[in-house]
């Protein structure tokens, strides 16, 4: 069992101790994995330029981003609440949320770079090519006439 | 008819075409761990054919050229990211030093400031009680202290980073000089339609060391190469490299110009775009909003000071060293004016018990006095601006190594030596020598059966 996962069973064995009016901080740091694995798919992705892979990543984000909100919505965008003595769960949530924002910023680094290299490769394959001499030609005649 | 020494001849271009296959093969296997290598292939042509009356006969082998296995495209995308790589891992590392004096501790300024601000509120408790006075005092020095200490230590690396600046520029000079002669051998063995592979890849190594230090851009041109920085300085023309200088500024730090022409602001990326960057916008940013932090918190204080009254009635005076006009190096130089702790103006109207005056300096710490900011905001500001800076640098760095990893693999699999392909060469050699061997031994039993058919016949 990897720490990650005792750390989970952990949470869950204090989320069922607790009233579920306290969970909110529970659903936040099971959205929070969910979001961490998902940047984790979009950072192999990136690297291989694999097109598909970047839209499911982004649509799953964005999923993500929407169940955020809905958990804000539900406990009125107060501070999360978390089941009695909790520290342990409080604690992995800061370090999730470390781990998600240098995923972050690692994904808009690696995003910057793929535009940069699609853009290289859009201009090379729109080389100087014969057709724009005649199309040119015909555009310059349909003024003339 | 052709002759037996015609075939002879041909069977004899089969065996050395294919020890000069096996000598490209052997190289590639003594060189499998050599960094930068390219794989080289023989590229073997079939012989200018003969005409004899009717018919045409081919006359064997030749071995044309030994051609390195590149891809240029790979070859751009890791100078490109070696660059980056260079850039951020030097600013990362720069900040990363920056950021060490924002580290909460006892002593740095956030906690300063707070317990500056708390002893002007255990003061306003008992206004005449000396060692209160004393603790407000001692707490001014320690956040005076705080901010020379933080000032200095971003002077001493700003310093550091401008002797890197020196030595990178050094070493530049060096790889520049390096490929100006590697292009003058490839020029020269190219222009008599000689492989020059080696040189190829070595100046394609110093090329990618070069990128590291400082952008560059590589235009190929008749067998020879011109690699000038992303804004168009010159660094290698041909055989010619161009020099790039360091001179010292005014305000004591190098910057660098190319054939008398100021050129730092126009080196963005590689190891010294780095250290440029570290050097000259993040350090002076950190230490204008250190400035700015120091002298408002000083002024402020000072003007509260100057609205009430000492122990011994008195007109407050200044509590801290009037800040420079301009704030400019605010940080480094501020220092608590007073050393008598009667002097501190706790009295708003004159008597030793009154403790108005303290409590509108305590309330200091949470009004807009600093750049529309409450000091401890402002301070939490400027620890986050450079968390975030050094975060990012960091970021792009990864992305950097990520990238040129995977393209060195790439490259590698493109350019790299594959044992297995080597060792399967050299049995295709081997068999095809062999054959050229076995057919030169079939023409001179042919030709011992010429010269010896007079006695045969007898």
């Amino acid at each position: 069992m990897t720490h990650t996962e005792s750390n989970l069973t952990s949470i869950s064995v204090s989320a069922k101790a607790a009233p579920a009016a306290d969970e909110s901080g529970v659903g936040i740091f099971a959205l929070l994995e969910e979001l961490e694995s998902s940047l984790a798919g979009s950072y192999k992705a990136l690297l291989k330029l694999d097109l598909a892979g970047i839209e499911q990543g982004t649509s799953e984000q964005a999923s993500l981003i929407g169940k955020f909100d809905a958990i804000r919505k539900a406990s009125g965008n107060t501070a999360l609440r978390f089941p009695a003595h909790a520290d342990e769960l409080c604690a992995e949530i800061r370090r999730s949320r470390t781990r998600i924002l240098q995923a972050t910023r690692l994904q808009a680094a690696l995003l910057a770079r793929a535009q940069l290299k699609l853009r290289v490769l859009a201009n090379m394959l729109a080389e100087p090519s014969a057709d724009y001499g005649p199309l040119l030609a015909q555009r310059v005649r349909g003024r003339r006439g | 008819m052709s002759s037996l020494n015609a075939s002879l001849a041909t069977a004899l271009t089969g065996l050395i075409a294919e020890q000069g296959a096996m000598q490209v093969t052997t190289n590639n296997v003594a060189n499998v761990n050599t960094p930068g290598y390219s794989r080289e292939d023989p590229v073997l042509v079939t012989s200018d054919p003969v005409a004899i009356g009717p018919l045409t006969f081919g006359t064997g082998v030749t071995l044309q050229s030994v051609e390195s296995i590149r891809d240029p495209l790979l070859e751009s995308q890791i100078q490109q990211q070696t660059q980056s790589q260079g850039q951020f891992s030097t600013l990362a590392s720069a900040l990363q030093q920056t950021q060490a004096n924002f580290i909460s501790s006892t002593s740095d300024i956030g906690t300063a400031i707070s317990n500056f601000f708390d002893s002007i509120n255990q003061l306003s408790s008992d206004p005449p009680n000396l060692s209160l006075r004393q603790g407000v005092l001692t707490a001014a020095d320690d956040l005076a202290t705080s901010f020379n200490t933080a000032a200095n230590n971003l002077s001493q690396q700003q310093t550091s980073l401008d002797s890197s600046v020196v030595q990178t520029v050094t070493q530049i000079n060096q790889l520049t000089q390096q490929i100006a002669n590697l292009n003058q051998q490839v020029s020269n063995l190219q222009n008599v339609g000689e492989s020059a592979g080696s040189f190829v890849d070595q100046r394609q190594q110093a090329i990618d060391q070069l990128s590291g230090l400082v952008d560059v851009s590589v235009i190929s041109a008749n067998n020879s190469l011109t690699l000038t920085t992303a804004n168009g300085v010159p660094l290698v023309t041909g055989q010619q490299s161009f020099q790039l200088q360091t001179q010292i500024t005014p305000a004591g730090l190098h910057d660098v110009y190319s054939q008398g022409n100021n050129v730092t602001s126009q080196i963005t990326s590689g190891q010294l775009g780095g250290t440029l960057q570290a050097r000259d916008q993040e350090i002076p940013a950190i230490q204008g909003q250190l400035d700015t932090l120091a002298a408002g918190v000083a002024n402020a204080v000072n003007t509260v000071q100057a609205g009430g009254f000492d122990l011994n009635g008195d007109a407050g005076t200044n509590l801290f060293n009037p800040p420079p006009a301009g704030v400019t190096g605010a940080a480094a130089s501020l220092s608590v004016a007073i050393t008598d702790p009667s002097l501190i103006a706790a009295s708003s109207d004159g008597s030793a018990g009154s403790n108005g005056n303290a409590e509108a300096m305590y309330d200091l710490n949470n009004q807009a006095i600093v750049a529309g900011q409450t000091p401890t905001d402002y301070y939490s500001g400027i620890v986050f601006d450079v968390g975030n800076d050094t975060a990012n640098a960091s970021a792009e760095q990864t992305a950097s190594s990520s990238i040129l990893q995977q393209l060195n693999d790439q490259l590698a699999s493109v350019s790299g030596v594959s044992l297995d392909e080597e060792a399967a060469n050299m049995v295709r050699y081997q068999d095809a020598y062999q054959a050229s061997a076995q057919v030169i031994t079939t023409i001179n039993d042919m030709m011992y059966t010429v010269i010896n058919m007079d006695t045969l016949t007898v």
